[in-house]
């Protein structure tokens, strides 16, 4: 299952071949958490955002945005330091007042701890979708625990106050759609990279 | 320091009142001592004496007001707080148990420790209290981010040195009414560098 999306994601971004799914670090949103919280919502989101094929795409989905660069947002990283990490706040459809924040995040993809995340996400802006908290901080948590596993790291070009960095780690972002037959928890698949 | 007090939260009220906090109009009546005696033995954990007084003076943001406190910035009431702490705790140990969970990872401490509690959430962390400190000692404040975990350091030493520097940054229009958005939110160029890079304003 994770093995036939990967290559039909990557195909989608038009990298041919295997040999990305089995050398590149996978990161895997599941059909639900280690906790079993279902990930539906997360899941369409990411799907819309990457996937043209899907009758509820963003108006411009990006089959680019399967293939990710690690980003350093740990407390004191540049990225966290010199740029706002609440950039989405006057932005629809995550404006305030817009959606119940009792209930609901500001989910962002690509995720903000990547090249191509953030205010200043190259080459597009990211997608923004209100959705489940529980949902969101679930796949965050995931995300960083992805990254402890695999080691990832931060590329050798620091972000700015205007740019993102370059040169983080590559990794592609496994969507397992809702629709899937078979349960699978979000994971991190390391492909043999451990520094 | 400063320290939590009756007569400062009264002043972070009449801060909010004058620079036009909409959250102002949604704030719920504090909770009871024994609705935070019930939390702490439902939840295991025990309540600094800042945070107690801090619910017992609001009880965070009516549900479903649509509103925050500045920027994506959310005033929890406590039973929010509670919800969103049992999960990240619940997700914590699940992660440490993984088939992948190794040095590190394997430490159910790791993702979320079981002595932080949350104040104030976002789309991208929290604002957690230390509950790990002795008798009504002040307790120190942090962000933890869902993406990259605690902060190592806590940005301030008491919850009332937080609210101190939520007050300068409504004196200084650092948090203000910006009227290009039409919201109450966080003017970058006017808060503190240092400050700001905490997440706590």
């Amino acid at each position: 299952m994770m093995a036939r999306e990967c290559l039909r994601l990557s195909y989608r971004a038009q990298r041919l071949g295997d040999e990305h799914c089995k050398q590149m670090p996978l990161f895997v949103t599941g059909t639900h958490s280690p906790t079993l919280i279902e990930l539906s919502a997360v899941s369409d989101h990411d799907l819309d955002a990457i996937d043209p094929t899907r009758t509820t795409a963003i108006p411009e989905p990006h089959p680019s945005w399967v293939f990710l660069n690690w980003e350093d947002v740990r407390d004191g990283s540049a990225k966290r330091t010199l740029q706002r990490r609440d950039w989405y706040f006057a932005t629809p459809p995550c404006a305030s007042g817009t959606y119940d924040t009792s209930v609901d995040d500001c989910d962002e993809y690509p995720f903000f701890g990547t090249e191509q995340g953030g205010q200043f996400g190259r080459p597009w802006r990211p997608s923004l979708r209100p959705l489940s908290f529980s949902q969101n901080r679930s796949q965050g948590s995931s995300f960083r625990n992805f990254g402890d596993a695999c080691a990832m790291k931060t590329g050798s070009v620091s972000a700015t106050a205007t740019s993102n960095g370059a040169g983080g780690d590559a990794f592609i972002h496994v969507v397992i759609p809702k629709e899937s037959a078979v349960d699978v928890p979000s994971m991190p698949i390391c492909n043999g990279k451990t520094a | 320091m400063t320290v939590l007090s009756q007569q400062l939260l009264e002043r972070f009220l009449e801060s909010l009142r004058v620079a036009g906090a909409p959250a102002v109009e949604y704030l719920q009546a504090g909770v009871s001592e024994d609705d935070l005696d019930g939390l702490s033995s439902s939840l295991g954990v025990r309540l600094p004496m800042e945070a107690r007084l801090w619910w017992q003076w609001r009880n965070g943001l009516a549900p479903g007001a649509n509103v925050t406190l500045v920027g994506d910035l959310r005033w929890l009431p406590l039973h929010i707080a509670a919800r969103d702490y049992s999960e990240r705790r619940e997700e914590s140990v699940a992660m440490a148990n993984a088939p992948w969970a190794q040095g590190s990872l394997s430490d159910p401490e790791s993702m979320w420790p079981t002595q932080f509690f949350p104040v104030m959430t976002t789309s991208y962390g929290a604002v957690t209290c230390d509950c790990s400190v002795a008798g009504d000692d002040p307790t120190p404040m942090r962000f933890v981010t869902w993406e990259a975990g605690p902060a190592p350091t806590p940005a301030t030493r008491s919850f009332g040195e937080m609210v101190e520097w939520w007050i300068d940054a409504l004196a200084t229009g650092g948090w203000a009414f910006d009227a290009t958005l039409g919201h109450f939110t966080r003017i970058w160029e006017r808060l503190d560098p240092h400050r700001r890079a905490t997440d706590l304003v």
